[in-house]
Parts: structure tokens; C-alpha cells; sequence
């Protein structure tokens, strides 16, 4: 019942005209920004945060809360269509997406991916309004080993995004994990591998390399390849998904919505998981493996409704405790105490307008974003249409500027550059970059989490064992190692036998 | 008792420095200077921030700016540019290379100083043109609401019983969670474990969740925390109590015997070579500043302490408070 | 020398052992203090051996199982869109952004085969740039000089 009179009082606030205009144009800005290749969820919110200084607390939180979200969904549609993940959780959706586009199932990709991510948020928002504290409470049952077994377990699952050879989806992890070291160590503040550059002394910026080996090695790539092949296919079939589409990402949109709403809550980076989880888990589950990283429609699915019902849930931990789960959380913060807010448990109880309008409009601004976005498939398709040779170096523009805007350095543009040279190399050897970024986004969390676990155990190894969660995670890895190793080790005895024959 | 005489006689005297009682004491030395209008610089005007929006400093300048707008005390544009790396020296060496720029200023904050120590670069704060320090921020110690000590005193004799038992969360190593848990060390002959997490938000989740004994807080982030009933506060680290009810009853580290008194401090430097009349120009605006009621508002709503320590002491302060963290640095073993 | 079979795996392996010995050589001046606690050495050495390790394998892999050659390196686009970003960098704050924009669309669309003057291009380059200039620095106000230092205030 208290529920329901919150959600009325939310409903009552959120459905303002002032804060259903701010909630659209939120979400609205936040799509056309973060559309911009180079131009992530957290560049956008940076950029745009001054612009609602001036607005009264709850409409500015409504107004942010669109441009994060619309943002995200900009961010897959890149994704989708030019292969460019803008940030972390869009890199697998890039993977089987790219390829539904230049099949010409641009569209079905878009509207899977739209459809799939409103379902997400809608039990997303149910989920933060009815368990908001409890589900908190749970999230702090994470310590340093928990946190660690669940990076093990990431790093494990990544191998599950290699396509090609396991040696190499191996090498590539433990590659990213070595580019992620680069910059201030934070258990002793030694500075490692920056060769003497502040500038890179905070490490590598996530976009910095996702915008080097995967656009400008994609657009060299492509260019290598003009004259024997077309980048994208000619015929574009359908913009919506067929009745079979929807009967085949039906389940992938559940599972990515569970697993997300769960990762979302975990405050150390859980949120950023979750699309790579979701996307393991479809490719492990699937009866097909093989049509992964092909334009499988599951790989869209299952990942976009996990990235959205994570981007949904990682508001509890912000809302309920104060802390923030991922920089764009930490964005929101600032925002709050810019309004003269201290955000932190008491806002639920202190500011009831705020925290239930705010959990109402995202449900609307999900709505909005599922109303704007299905009609403007059909422009986006059309865009990508444009011959190669014209959309390329508008999309490198894209880059360096979205690259640049990151810290207002040239020096970004630099190493994006660097990449740029390094992703066309990785593609001529075969060596595929995703478990390269998944290792370079887990890799410092886990040495940290590793070292914090260790410094608190006093050297007792055992804790990551002794501990009831730590331990499921890390057999949950063993079992996913096993699994994976399997049908190599298989494939080899075959070979074996049949040289023998 | 030893080494807590021992202490007293080294760093804390010199850490008393930076006490708000000296500060007040240089201001009222500098305080009244009234001129005719000088140079003003032309056009939008930058404050660089080395954290990303959103970061305290940041959300200072950014509320500096809109004040100093609003209130028509500088009519220019004021925007603060977030130039975010290596724990401020991307910031710090974005305006030293702006040497005799009229439209630049640089957000100070304790990095600026304590980078250069840790890293073992050259210094920054004495290339810079010192405009003002007027900002100070005051640190709490906060231990879990369970903890069985109910003062610091009997908190240091818990600490005292097993070596490294106490785990602390907080910032990188080098930071300002790290150098209290120093100076605790230090003054009461504890050994504590310091754990260090990826920022102030990391640790805070950390402590909430039961994993480490004891953290160091500002009374901005302390407060909600309190009120649930999810942080026991042991002692503030200033020279004296805050006099807001909900923190009136949290004594000085100084009451219960410890000397400990440490703090966070924000201000403003223009470039090298930074034209006198615009220095005068900025030390004038920040003392109108101060005066205003939206600072005033500001300061009480965030938990901060406002004494503007003015262009002609700000240098002498600002080389003072770096000698401090220079001392402590070494203490603790992270000076390069 | 036994014969290289699969190029690809071979080099890969060679990368891998590149970067892992330059990892493991800057590494070897970071402490490495104990397992209980870590210095910051610890996680780099072991992670470039790792590396190492799977490089060695991966080359010596190639001398058993036959794979593709890697092919020609299309040095063209590689150099123009590497260098045409890199230019981008460093002609934004002293040339400005509408001249930096200007070479850097010039310089990677010569890459493409399909490279010559079209009234249309030229149409779509002056859109971009104006788009660019209202967008990012006008409306969002990304510090970009408009026109930079070369051209004076």
C-alpha cells in the first residue's frame, strides 16, 4: 500500500508538464549526443550537466536521469550501426549488431534493441520502486573477495566473446589487462607504464581505445577491403523484427533483464558486466553458438536489455546509500549536491517528490525513448545507406572530437590514433579486440579488489574461498572455464585420432 | 606516552599552521584593502578544475562562478573547465603554460601540492600566481556504529592491543584519507591497516558494508550516514567543534588529548607572471564574494568553513601548508 | 629453420611477446612486495609472463598448423587515417577547428578508391564543419579554438 501512494505522489510529480517537457527533452538530447560516435553516456552527461544548473532539483535529477538513458540507447544505435561502442557495456552489442547491419538487418537490429531495452527498464523501474532499500543492503554484502571472484568470473566469461581462437581471446584478455595497468597504481600511487605523461597518469581513457581498434581500425579495415567487397549490404530487409525474430529474442530479453537488474545493483562496476554477461550467457545457452558474433539477433537482445535494466538498477546504491556505481552515478551526485542535496539514504525519507518523481519519469522517459526511437529507425537506416566513402570521415570527425571532448586534450586524439594503428594490426592477425577491452576494463578493478582483499585477509588467501558468494563466483568460473576448454580439447583428440588414421 | 611526546614536538606544531585560528590571524592583517577599480581581464573568463564535474572542487568553483555572476562582482562569463588527469597536473600544467594569460585561473586543491611530492616532479603551487585560499573543509573520524570504543581515546587503545587490526578505507595511496590515518598513527603509536580504494565513494561503500573499522570523512558526506544510524563519529579534526546541532557534539581530536589537526583547503592561482592589477582584481572580487549571503548559504549548506586568506598572504600560506604536507609525505614514506 | 605454416599465428605470438617483454622489462622497477602485500610490481611480472608464455605458444603453434598468410598491409589507408587523426591533434589548438576539420576529412577521404572533387562532397564537408562548429563548441562548449593561435586572436 505505501507503495502505491509513492507511486501515486511519484506519478503525481513526474506528470508535471514542466517535468514531463524536461523528462523529453532529456531524453532527446541525450539520443542525439550520444548517437555522435565517441559521444558515451558519460561525455554527455558531462557536457550537458551545467545546462540544468538552472533548474529547480527535481526536474533537473528527471532531465539528467533522460539524457543518461537516452544517451545509452544513442550509444547501442552506434553501435549497431557504424561499430563504434561509445562505452563499455555497447561493446558486445557491436559485436552481433555491426554484423546484422551490413547483412542489411540494420532495422531489426535497432528495433530489437529498442523493444528489448523498454521491457528491461520497465521491471527495472518496478524493482528500484518496491526493493530499492533492501536490494541496497544486499549489494553491501560485497566486499573486496566478492568483488574479485565476480572479475574472475567476468575475465572467464569474456573468452566466450571470441569467435576465433581461444589462444588468442587469451592473449588478448591478458593484453587489455596490461593497457589497463597503465597509470597511477592506487594501493601504493606509484605511476606504471605512462612514460612520464599526466596526462595518462589517471590511465587510459575506456573510449581512447574502444575508438581506436574498433573505428579507426574498422574504417581501415574496410578501406583495405573496398574494391573486393561492400561495406554494407545493398538490400535492407525489413526495419521492424519479423514474428520469428520475436519469437527467438523473447527469452534472451528475460534472461538479459534479470541479469542486469542484478548486476545494475553492485556498486563496484556490476553494471558494465552485465551486457557481457548477458551476452555469454545467450552464446552458452544458445543450441546455434556458432551464429554468434555472425548477426546473431540473440547477441543484440539479451545484452541491450541487461545494459538497460543494469543503467536502471544502478540508481539504488546512488538513491539509497549515496554511492556512486559507475562515473555517470558519480555525474548524478555532483548534480544533487550542486542542488543542494546530499544524496544518501535520507533523500528517500527527506525528499519523497524527488526520489519517487524520479523513479515514475524513468518509466516515462522509457516510454519516450521507445516512441521516439522506433519511428526514427528508419532514418538511421537510411543514413548508414550513404556511400562509405562520404560516412567515413564524418565518422572519424565524430571520433576526435568525442575523443578530444573526453579531458579537452589533444593528447587523447594522439592515442586514439596509436590504437587506431594497433586495431588494424590485431584484424590482419586475427586477434579480436572485444576480450581485449573486456580484460582492459576488469583488469584494474581486479587488482585492486585483489590487493584490498589480500591487504584485509592480512595474506590469507582463503577468504576468497571461506566466503559463501566469493566462492560460488569462482566455481561458477571454473565451471564456465571447463565448458569453454571442453570442446577445444575435444576438437583436438579428434584431430589427433584422425592424423592417426 | 613516549611517542606521542615525541610526535608533538615534530609535525604537529607545524601542522597547527594550518589551524583556522592563523588563518583568521592573516586575514585580519590583509582585511580592508580598499582601491579604485583597476585592470580587469576582457572577455569569458576560464576556471580550470582538475576533477570532472561533479567532484567537491569542482562543484565549489562552479557555484563560485554563479555567485560571483549572479551578483554582478565579475560581469565576464566565468566558465569552469573540467581538465581532468594525473591527479591535477594535466589542470596545473594546462595554466603554467599560460604564462601572463589574463582569462585563466586554476582551481587550487591539496593535490596540486601533494602530486608533485609523491611523484617526485618539480613543484607547481610556487610557479603559479597565489590569488586566494578561502575555502576549508573539515575532516571527521568515523568508525562503525558497533565499534566498542565510544571515544577516540579508547578507539586508540583498541588499535594499540593488535597491530594492524584497525583496516581504514579510503582514497589512493597519498591521499588526504591516507596522510590522517598517518598522522593517527603518529600521534597515538597505533598501528593501523590502511586499505586503499578507486576514490572517497569506493571506500565510503566499503565501510557500509562492514568490510574495513574506520574512515575519514567530511561532514557533508558523514551526515546522511549519520542520520541512518550507519557511522559512529569519534572525533573532527579542527582546531575547534562545529556549532551545527548535528555536529556539536563530536569533540576535537585536541580535546581528547590527540593533536591532530588536518583539513582539506580550495582557493584560486592565476598563471605565471600573472599581472599584479588582475591579481588585485580577483583578490578583490573573492573578498566581495565571501560576503555575499548565496557564499554565505553555500558554505553552511555544504558543511565548509569560509576565512579568506587574500592575495598578499596567500603565498606564505600556500608554501606553508605545502612545507606541511611535504612533512607528513615523508613520514609517511611517500615523498619521492 | 623448420618453415613458418601459419603467419598469422606467428606474428600474433611475436606481438604478444613484444609486448610482454616490454612490460615485464619497464616492470621490473615496480616492488613486488608479498602476497599479503601486494607492491606494484606484482600483478605487471606476472601478467607479462603470462603473456609471454601465450605468445611463445601461439608462434610456436605456427610451425605445426597450417594457416593463412597474413596478406598485404593496405599501407595507404593506414597511413592516411592514423595520420590524418594525428594531424587533427595537432593542427586544433594552433591552426583552429574549422582548418584542423578541414584536413583531416581531406586527408582520410583521399584513402578511399573512390577520392575525387563532386560538388555534392564538397556540399556535405562545408555541413560537417558548420555542424561541428555549432554543435560542440557553440551549443555543448567544448574548448576547441574556432581559429587558433596561427591566425591570432
Amino acid at each position: 500500500m505505501e507503495t502505491l501512494s509513492n507511486l501515486w505522489l511519484g506519478l503525481e510529480t513526474a506528470l508535471t508538464f514542466w517535468n514531463l517537457a524536461y523528462c523529453m527533452v532529456g531524453v532527446l538530447l541525450g539520443t542525439a549526443i550520444g548517437v555522435l560516435p565517441g559521444l558515451g553516456p558519460t561525455a554527455t552527461i558531462a557536457m550537458l550537466l551545467p545546462v540544468t544548473f538552472g533548474l529547480p532539483p527535481v526536474s533537473a535529477l528527471i532531465m539528467l536521469a533522460g539524457i543518461y538513458y537516452g544517451a545509452q540507447y544513442g550509444g547501442s544505435t552506434t553501435a549497431i550501426l557504424v561499430n563504434l561502442p561509445g562505452e563499455s557495456s555497447s561493446v558486445v552489442t557491436a559485436l552481433d549488431g555491426y554484423q546484422m547491419a551490413r547483412q542489411g538487418k540494420a532495422g531489426r537490429a535497432l528495433a530489437t534493441a529498442a523493444i528489448g531495452s523498454f521491457f528491461a527498464g520497465t521491471v527495472a523501474t518496478v524493482l528500484l520502486a518496491v526493493f530499492a532499500p533492501p536490494l541496497a543492503d544486499l549489494a553491501l554484502q560485497f566486499g573486496p573477495a566478492e568483488y574479485f571472484s565476480l572479475m574472475v568470473l567476468g575475465l572467464v566469461a569474456s573468452v566466450v566473446l571470441a569467435h576465433g581462437s581461444l589462444l588468442h581471446a587469451f592473449g588478448m584478455i591478458i593484453l587489455g589487462l596490461i593497457l589497463g595497468l597503465i597509470g597511477t597504481d592506487v594501493n601504493s600511487g606509484t605511476t606504471r607504464y605512462t612514460f612520464g605523461f599526466p596526462e595518462i597518469a589517471d590511465g587510459i581513457n575506456f573510449v581512447v581505445v574502444a575508438m581506436g581498434v574498433f573505428g579507426l581500425g574498422e574504417i581501415i579495415g574496410n578501406l583495405a577491403n573496398e574494391s573486393t567487397r561492400t561495406v554494407m549490404a545493398k538490400t535492407v530487409t525489413g526495419l521492424m523484427p519479423t514474428k520469428d525474430d520475436m519469437k527467438q529474442m523473447a527469452a534472451p530479453v528475460l534472461r538479459g533483464t534479470v541479469l542486469g537488474s542484478m548486476l545494475g545493483i553492485l556498486p563496484g562496476g556490476g553494471a558494465m558486466l552485465a551486457s557481457f554477461a548477458a551476452y555469454t550467457l545467450e552464446k552458452k545457452v544458445s543450441k546455434h553458438p556458432e551464429r554468434f558474433g555472425k548477426g546473431a539477433i540473440e547477441g543484440v537482445a539479451g545484452p541491450e536489455s541487461a545494459n538497460n535494466a543494469g543503467a536502471q538498477t544502478s540508481f539504488i546504491p546512488m538513491l539509497t546509500l549515496g554511492i556512486p556505481s559507475n562515473p555517470v552515478m558519480a555525474l548524478m551526485i555532483g548534480a544533487m549536491i550542486m542542488q543542494g542535496i546530499q544524496p544518501g539514504p535520507s533523500v528517500m525519507t527527506e525528499q519523497p517528490v524527488l526520489f519517487w518523481g524520479l523513479i515514475v519519469s524513468m518509466w516515462i522517459g522509457n516510454l519516450f525513448l521507445l516512441v521516439l526511437n522506433l519511428p526514427l529507425i528508419g532514418l538511421w537506416v537510411r543514413m548508414i545507406s550513404v556511400p562509405y566513402h562520404f560516412l567515413y570521415p564524418a565518422i572519424l570527425v565524430f571520433c576526435a572530437i568525442g575523443v578530444f571532448s573526453l579531458n579537452n586534450a589533444t593528447f587523447d586524439v594522439y592515442l586514439m590514433a596509436i590504437f587506431g594503428f594497433l586495431g588494424y594490426i590485431f584484424r590482419k592477425l586475427d586477434c579480436e579486440p572485444a576480450p581485449m577491452l573486456l580484460g582492459f576494463i576488469l583488469g584494474p578493478m581486479m587488482e585492486e579488489h585483489l590487493r584490498r582483499a589480500m591487504l584485509i585477509s592480512k595474506g590469507d588467501a582463503t577468504v576468497f574461498l571461506s566466503r559463501p558468494i566469493s566462492a560460488t563466483m569462482l566455481l561458477l568460473a571454473l565451471i564456465l572455464l571447463a565448458t569453454v576448454l571442453a570442446p577445444a580439447v575435444r576438437q583436438k583428440r579428434e584431430e589427433a585420432f584422425q592424423e592417426e588414421a | 606516552m613516549n611517542m606521542t611526546g615525541k610526535v608533538k614536538s615534530s609535525l604537529t606544531r607545524r601542522l597547527m599552521l594550518f589551524s583556522l585560528s592563523s588563518v583568521s590571524a592573516l586575514l585580519m592583517l590583509g582585511a580592508g584593502e580598499g582601491y579604485a577599480q583597476g585592470k580587469a581581464p576582457q572577455g569569458p573568463i576560464e576556471i580550470t578544475s582538475g576533477t570532472s564535474p561533479g567532484g567537491t572542487p569542482d562543484v565549489l568553483m562552479r557555484r563560485v562562478a554563479k555567485i560571483l555572476n549572479e551578483e554582478k562582482i565579475i560581469t565576464n562569463p566565468i566558465v569552469v573547465q573540467n581538465r581532468t588527469g594525473g591527479s591535477w597536473m594535466v589542470a596545473a600544467n594546462w595554466v603554467l603554460n599560460k604564462k601572463g594569460d589574463e582569462n585563466t585561473v586554476l582551481t587550487i586543491a591539496q593535490p596540486i601540492l601533494t602530486t608533485p611530492i609523491t611523484t617526485g616532479q618539480p613543484t607547481v603551487y610556487d610557479k603559479l600566481t597565489p590569488i586566494s585560499m578561502f575555502i576549508q573543509g573539515d575532516l571527521l573520524i568515523a568508525v562503525q556504529p558497533n565499534s566498542p570504543a565510544k571515544t577516540f581515546k579508547e578507539f586508540v587503545d583498541l588499535a594499540k592491543q593488535r597491530e594492524r587490526s584497525i583496516k581504514v578505507a579510503g582514497a589512493q595511496a597519498g591521499s588526504t584519507d591516507h596522510m590522517v590515518t598517518g598522522l593517527v598513527e603518529k600521534a597515538s603509536g597505533a598501528k593501523l591497516n590502511y586499505v586503499p580504494f578507486d576514490g572517497g565513494g569506493a571506500a565510503a561503500t566499503a565501510f557500509l558494508g562492514g568490510n574495513v573499522d574506520m574512515i575519514v570523512l567530511p561532514p557533508s558526506e558523514a551526515l546522511p550516514h549519520v542520520k541512518n544510524n550507519k557511522i559512529k563519529l569519534l572525533a573532527i579534526l579542527s582546531e575547534s567543534r562545529r556549532t551545527e546541532p548535528e555536529f556539536k557534539d563530536v569533540p576535537t581530536a585536541k580535546e581528547q588529548g590527540f593533536d591532530i589537526v588536518w583539513g582539506q583547503s580550495w582557493g584560486l592561482a592565476g598563471p605565471p607572471g600573472m599581472d599584479p592589477e588582475l591579481v588585485k582584481f580577483w583578490d578583490n572580487a573573492i573578498q566581495k564574494l565571501a560576503a555575499t549571503d548565496a557564499w554565505k548559504a553555500t558554505v553552511k549548506e555544504m558543511f565548509l568553513r569560509s576565512q579568506v586568506v587574500n592575495a598578499s598572504q596567500a603565498k606564505e600560506h600556500m608554501a606553508q601548508l605545502h612545507d606541511q604536507h611535504l612533512a607528513l609525505l615523508r613520514d609517511l614514506g611517500l615523498a619521492k | 629453420m623448420p618453415h613458418v605454416l601459419h603467419k598469422k599465428d606467428f606474428w600474433a605470438g611475436v606481438l604478444y611477446i613484444v609486448f610482454g617483454a616490454a612490460a615485464f622489462w619497464i616492470g621490473r622497477e615496480y616492488p613486488m612486495g608479498t602476497a599479503g602485500r601486494m607492491g606494484a610490481g606484482y600483478f605487471p611480472t606476472i601478467l607479462s609472463v603470462i603473456l609471454m608464455l601465450i605468445g611463445l605458444l601461439s608462434a610456436a603453434r605456427a610451425f605445426a598448423q597450417e594457416g593463412e598468410a597474413v596478406g598485404a598491409i593496405a599501407w595507404k589507408p593506414l597511413a592516411f587515417v592514423v595520420g590524418s587523426t594525428a594531424l587533427f591533434g595537432l593542427l586544433l589548438p594552433s591552426a583552429g577547428l574549422v582548418v584542423a576539420l578541414l584536413v583531416l576529412i581531406l586527408v582520410s577521404a583521399a584513402a578511399s578508391q573512390h577520392f575525387r572533387f563532386d560538388p555534392n562532397a564538397a556540399a556535405g564537408l562545408i555541413l560537417l564543419v558548420a555542424f561541428c562548429t555549432l554543435v560542440f563548441v557553440k551549443a555543448l562548449g567544448v574548448p576547441m579554438p574556432l581559429v587558433g593561435s596561427w591566425f591570432g586572436e
